[in-house]
């Protein structure tokens, strides 16, 4: 709206400018008009002068019966006859000669007159031009600055709010009721469905965590009677009960873990975490060979640790590193072949930077495609579908993922499987 | 030593109880029982025991609170027993005095090493004379003999077997025997380690030998006296 009235200002302005070259035009037309039959009836009186301007008529041969008529140029009346509109011009002086009839006083009209001066012309054109231009721009320009920007701030701070939804830093500012306020609108409701969907969903994960932690809870003290009693029939009984007691207390053991890792798997999977600190992985170790040395045992694979004298600062959770490390132990027991062996080997490079704790055993080993799809795993993605004993190599990885340390498998000739786990050694 | 020690165990699930008390008796520890936070509390204060093993959740008192009531006021070494396995639970539990936290479920042949580990020591001075099945070997004077014979182990022969002996029970890798026994700048090669061993072996002889036993993956390990 603005900018056609400022275009319309720049037009009337324009005219008002041009006005008087105009009046100088309309001064140089040639004045009359040629009335035939007037000049049939009375060709001596027909014709005339007006300033610089004149018509007469004359016959075939170039003669007028007006005795004021200008002599006719012969190459002129010539063409003329021939049917042309024969023209001359000298200095700003126009002479044109045009045929009527074909006999007769007025068979012939010659009129004479100035040139139009088109370089009085040339500033109304320039000025026409001009104020079109400047009228153009200014009212660009005000569409512009009054239109496209405040249009522009208005979209990108929409584009900005958008990116915002369902943060805290999402606040509504868009208060106008045309097309971008509709959408300010719609921005809001999606942020406080949004919102309202995300403190569901939190209070779902924290029930379930809750609930899962319960049994976890709950469960644990049952193994803990389960194991004891297993553990003294493992030890005291005889062949062939010795044999069973052995595999349920292994049973049991793997069911003690497959509660941990189910609970920790949950927890990792909904990003509940557990505070970094530092800590003794070789203090670790050592109580984790205690603790594998006993399973072993009983599963007739001898489970043994080399740990350096000195301590090795790590920052990570430690129960979760514990899970981590409980895990790859118990599965180079688990999948071995008694007797086997199962040697855990924790090293620190020269400079003391980095640790290095291998788990290796002597078993059948993994089929190449497992071991090379273990370096690969998504822990995500591969949770939810694993419920057995992957379970427990998915959560050694995702730890060792979270605490920036490596974790690699790689088959040993000519058997056996090697986890690899490395990492940086933290000072205190 | 501890196998007169006198444990008090704080648990109110009879079933743990029974494999609990069991195992420990089993192991040569004396046992008394309490299965009430209340009890428990007035035992740990009034009773002379040499260790108590305490479950953090009893139906009357939390064991955090028996912990936080006796830190204070008794000094016996108190190792907690939990279903609990969270960091905050174990960080309040070492916070409160506890010195040590065994999650359940458990090896009792795993808690008894830790007991045992836990326990005061009659005598905590190095052990500067060290038997290996019928030889005894004396580190002062770097001699290793059977009954009045010396067995004439060279100096790295020695050095091997002595630093084999100071860590029983313990896996050494090759190149942690070679870089702690043999000399720097000589043959630390791991098959020079080997060479060694099979010489001491043959020198303590079938019954000492053996308790030198080779660690697949490892090295070698000296087995602690049975």
């Amino acid at each position: 709206m603005f900018s056609v009235a400022i275009a319309t200002v720049a037009l009337v302005a324009g005219l008002l400018l041009i006005r008087p070259a105009l009046r100088d035009v309309a001064t140089l037309q040639i004045l009359g008009s040629t009335d035939i039959e007037a000049c049939a009836a009375s060709p001596a009186s027909w014709g005339g002068r007006n300033g610089a301007a004149s018509v007469y008529a004359y016959d075939p041969s170039g003669l007028s019966e007006n005795p004021a008529a200008a002599p006719i140029e012969p190459t002129l009346l010539e063409r003329a006859m021939r049917g042309e509109v024969a023209r001359s011009e000298e200095g700003d002086r126009v002479t044109s000669v045009i045929k009527v009839s074909d006999s007769g006083p007025c068979a012939v009209i010659q009129g004479t007159g100035k040139r139009p001066n088109f370089a009085l012309m040339r500033p109304f054109f320039s000025v026409l031009a001009l104020s079109s231009a400047l009228g153009m721009l200014l009212a660009g320009a005000g569409t512009f600055w009054f239109v496209v920007l405040p249009f522009r701030r208005r979209v990108e701070a929409l584009s900005e709010h958008a990116g915002t939804v369902g943060t805290t830093e999402f606040a509504r500012r868009e208060r106008d009721s045309d097309a971008l306020g509709h959408i300010a609108n719609v921005l809001a409701a999606s942020h406080t469905r949004i919102l309202e969907t995300r403190l569901a969903l939190e209070q779902r994960n924290r029930a379930l965590e809750d609930h899962l932690a319960g049994i976890a809870h709950d469960l644990r003290t049952p193994l803990a009677s389960m194991q004891l009693a297993l553990e003294v029939l493992a030890n005291e009984t005889d062949e062939p009960l010795r044999e069973e007691s052995r595999r349920a207390l292994a049973d049991a053991v793997y069911l003690g873990s497959l509660v941990e890792n189910l609970h920790l798997g949950t927890r990792l999977r909904h990003d509940v975490g557990e505070d970094d600190v530092l800590f003794d992985l070789v203090e670790l170790v050592a109580r984790l060979e205690k603790r594998f040395v006993i399973l072993g045992r009983h599963a007739d694979i001898e489970v043994a640790a080399s740990v350096p004298e000195q301590s090795i600062g790590v920052r990570c959770a430690p129960i979760l590193a514990e899970r981590a490390i409980a895990n790859l132990i118990q599965n180079a027991i688990e999948h071995n072949a008694a007797p086997g062996h199962v040697a855990i080997l924790l090293t620190v490079d020269e400079a003391g930077s980095r640790f290095e704790l291998r788990v290796e055993d002597d078993g059948p080993g993994l089929p190449d495609e497992v071991v090379a799809r273990l370096d690969h795993e998504s822990f995500l993605v591969d949770l939810a579908r694993q419920r057995g004993p992957g379970l427990g190599m998915l959560i050694s990885a995702e730890v060792a993922r979270r605490a920036g340390w490596s974790l690699r498998y790689e088959q040993l000739e000519p058997t056996g499987v090697r986890a690899r786990l490395t990492g940086p050694v933290e000072a205190d | 030593m501890a196998d007169a020690s006198h444990i008090l165990v704080v648990e109110d699930d009879l079933s743990v109880v029974q494999g609990l008390v069991g195992g420990l008796q089993r192991a040569g520890f004396k046992t008394s029982l309490a299965m009430t936070g209340d009890e428990g509390l007035r035992r740990i204060l009034h009773e002379a025991f040499d260790l108590v093993l305490l479950d953090l959740m009893l139906p009357d008192k939390s064991g955090f609170e028996i912990l936080e009531a006796v830190q204070s006021r008794s000094s016996i070494p108190i190792v907690v027993l939990t279903a609990f396995s969270e960091l905050p639970a174990r960080l309040r539990s070492f916070e409160s005095g506890a010195v040590d936290f065994v999650p359940k479920p458990f090896f009792m042949e795993e808690l008894v090493a830790r007991i045992r580990a836990r326990l005061p020591l009659l005598d905590s001075r190095p052990r500067r004379e060290l038997s290996i099945g019928d030889v005894m070997v004396d580190l002062d004077a770097r001699i290793a003999r059977r009954g009045d014979v010396d067995l004439e182990l060279t100096a790295h022969e020695f050095n091997v077997l002595a630093y084999l002996m100071q860590r029983p029970g313990r896996a050494l890798t090759r190149p942690q025997l070679a870089e702690a026994a043999l000399p720097e700048g000589g043959d630390r090669l791991e098959r020079t380690v080997d060479s060694h061993v099979s010489r001491i072996r043959k020198k303590l002889g079938p019954e000492a030998g053996a308790r030198l036993k080779t660690v697949w993956g490892i090295g070698y390990r000296c087995e602690e006296e049975p």
